[in-house]
């Protein structure tokens, strides 16, 4: 948190390689159907190698630039004034922190890079958090308590996983105790500030993994975020078999109840090196192995838009949505025995209506209880629910894709 | 509630939205006057739909945007905003609703100034208004106003114009009254007036009604 507001730019393409259009310039081209992936099995990433943190790649600074304002819309009319654009370098492992930076702008003004070397503050030190922005208009809705970073201009179907492992192989982070980087929309998404997020984390110390879920109205409503994803993806269920078929993952846990606290979403992760580590290659290895192993047909359908056939997702594939639900898989393995603590987000909760929040309750229970009976209740109530929430066409084309006929607990 | 996304207008071009609902469409320029926005109209929508807020990249001007995302999106109704926008509770929903009175095409929302009689804030039936001008929602040469004007007063004249006092989207501008207008835009304004808007205005006396209702607006500010 030292050098706040100070963007950071962390070259992509080298250090962290996932399967597969990873590091492609070209959303066409990360959602066109590829060839079979030439990739090993096991994907290594170079967090569990020390020497790759040591040897941190030069990421850039350029200061925050701001779009200009106007009252209102109409004023959309002129042409916008020219847009100073700073930027400076900084050394690739800081020495101190960057305590202001000035650059040479259009009118001259002299740059200026001030390190300060005295120790930042610990709880600052200890853990860094950035914020991912991917148009210069982000910048004014991120959130100052987080490190802007520039990633524009490159897009990935594996969407922040990608920066993740970028973070991760620079050495950007490496004297931080915990990380994470988070979107530009994790305002909006949580109702959280980064305040608020720094805060619970520092009056919960000790866990390896600090993760939230923007969307609780799904465990309430679904047994998992598979069969979730089943109602927003068409053809979900079929590619999630398929992945966790090749990576070696038990199918059946895909119709599986799972409790609510395994619910989570849009990688909002803040975690130690132990986490990043295993994490990153826990991901890295079941999408290797589902490019190596899936048939070509299938393997096409993985890295097509079509799981994004009404673009609420700027054309994304079913990869970045399989990604984000492979978490809770992780803690019961390669993570089992990492700390973890799930934030609950109070604004969130708000919009949980009674029904929503019996509906949890009731499945959480049946959940713990390994009840069979009390599940096949919450089926029952949560069917009525969407059939009175959701309506009769949602209900004719999704319910039955979403409820598995038998019980079986995850 | 609906769902809120915020794109560049660059990936306007990228391909379509595909919504059950409505889509509310909002171009800006402030990032966080647009988001604040978004979540406020959002929240208070009374309906599912999405609120598409596309920033303007390169300063296309309003009327621009949304005939671009009226080209780009596909759903029964469509709205069109902006940034300064302040909603009442179940503002789309009201608004849907009078829009579902057989023969309606734009429903006027309450912005709190032309009472229903102009859609400055408005939600249109796809399919009314892609029979007017060849896909756009707006006449494509204006800029940045009156074509929400041209848009009303054509509707007015079909008897497509419907409003609900209880939908209510003002804008929120402490310097509206005192604001210029787009000269250019006024002055194509006047000469398509003249023309019936291309002789979309059928009835002779529409175009006569139109001036008046215009001032009945303008007096109303005063």
């Amino acid at each position: 948190m030292s050098d706040n507001k100070t963007p950071t730019v962390i070259e992509s393409g080298k250090k962290f390689t996932l399967p597969k259009a990873a590091n492609s310039n070209s959303r066409k081209q990360a959602a066109q159907p590829g060839p079979p992936a030439e990739l090993p099995a096991t994907t290594a990433l170079p967090l569990a190698d020390e020497s790759s943190l040591a040897a941190p790649k030069p990421p850039g600074v350029a200061a925050r630039k701001r779009a200009p304002k106007a009252a209102k819309a109409e004023a959309l009319a002129p042409p916008a004034p020219a847009q100073a654009t700073e930027s400076a370098p900084v050394p690739a492992a800081r020495k101190g922190r960057v305590t202001s930076i000035t650059s040479t702008g259009p009118g001259g003004a002299r740059s200026r890079l001030a390190i300060d070397n005295r120790p930042a503050p610990s709880a600052a030190a200890q853990t860094r958090i950035f914020q991912i922005y991917y148009e210069p208009w982000h910048l004014e809705l991120l959130d100052p308590a987080f490190e802007p970073f520039d990633n524009r201009g490159i897009v990935s179907e594996f969407y922040e996983l990608e920066v993740f492992g970028r973070i991760a192989g620079s050495g950007e982070v490496k004297s931080a105790q915990l990380w994470g980087a988070l979107s530009w929309r994790f305002g909006e998404k949580t109702g959280m500030t980064g305040q608020q997020l720094h805060d619970v984390i520092a009056a919960n110390p000790g866990n390896d993994i600090y993760y939230c879920n923007p969307y609780p109205q799904n465990e309430a409503l679904f047994h998992n975020m598979w069969l979730q994803g089943e109602s927003c993806h068409p053809r979900f269920l079929e590619v999630a078999e398929a992945v966790c078929t090749a990576a070696g993952f038990p199918v059946e846990d895909l119709q599986a109840v799972e409790a609510s606290e395994m619910f989570s979403a849009a990688n909002y992760f803040v975690g130690t090196h132990k986490f990043w580590s295993l994490y990153l290659a826990f991901v890295s290895r079941a999408m290797g192995l589902s490019d190596s192993r899936m048939s070509k047909d299938m393997r096409e359908l993985l890295h097509s838009p079509e799981a994004d056939r009404r673009l609420k997702h700027n054309g994304a594939t079913y990869v970045s949505f399989v990604v984000e639900r492979l978490f809770p898989i992780f803690m019961k393995t390669s993570g089992r025995h990492l700390k973890k603590f799930k934030i609950t987000l109070p604004e969130r909760e708000t919009e949980m209506n009674v029904h929503l929040r019996l509906l949890r309750e009731m499945k959480d229970v049946a959940h713990k209880t390994r009840s069979a009976w009390l599940a096949a209740c919450w089926v029952n109530y949560r069917n009525l629910y969407f059939s009175q929430s959701n309506g009769k066409e949602w209900c004719a084309t999704h319910l039955r894709n979403v409820t598995p006929t038998t019980v079986r607990f995850g | 509630m609906l769902a809120i996304e915020m794109i560049s207008s660059s990936q306007l071009k990228d391909g379509r939205y595909d919504i059950n609902g409505p889509i509310v469409v909002m171009p800006f320029i402030d990032a966080a006057m647009a988001r604040r926005a978004a979540q406020q109209l959002a929240a208070r929508a009374g309906c599912k739909g999405l609120l598409l807020a596309v920033h303007d990249d390169h300063r296309e001007g309003f009327v621009s945007l949304i005939n671009g995302a009226f080209a780009a999106t596909q759903s029964q109704s469509f709205a069109y905003v902006a940034q300064d926008a302040f909603a009442g509770r179940y503002w789309l929903a009201l608004a849907h609703a009078a829009l579902s009175v057989p023969g309606a095409g734009l429903a006027a929302l309450n912005d709190g100034k032309w009472a229903g009689r102009m859609a400055s804030f408005g939600l249109v039936r796809r399919r009314w208004a892609q029979s007017l001008y060849d896909g756009c929602l707006f006449h494509p040469e204006y800029h940045s106003h009156y074509g929400d004007t041209e848009l009303s007063l054509i509707a007015q004249a079909q008897g497509a114009l419907c409003y609900d006092p209880n939908a209510v989207l003002v804008e929120v501008d402490w310097r509206k009254d005192q604001s210029q207008i787009n000269p250019a835009d006024k002055s194509l304004f006047d000469r398509r007036l003249k023309s019936g808007f291309d002789n979309r205005l059928n009835a002779p006396a529409a175009v006569r009604a139109a001036p008046q209702i215009l001032q009945a607006g303008q007096r109303d500010n005063s």
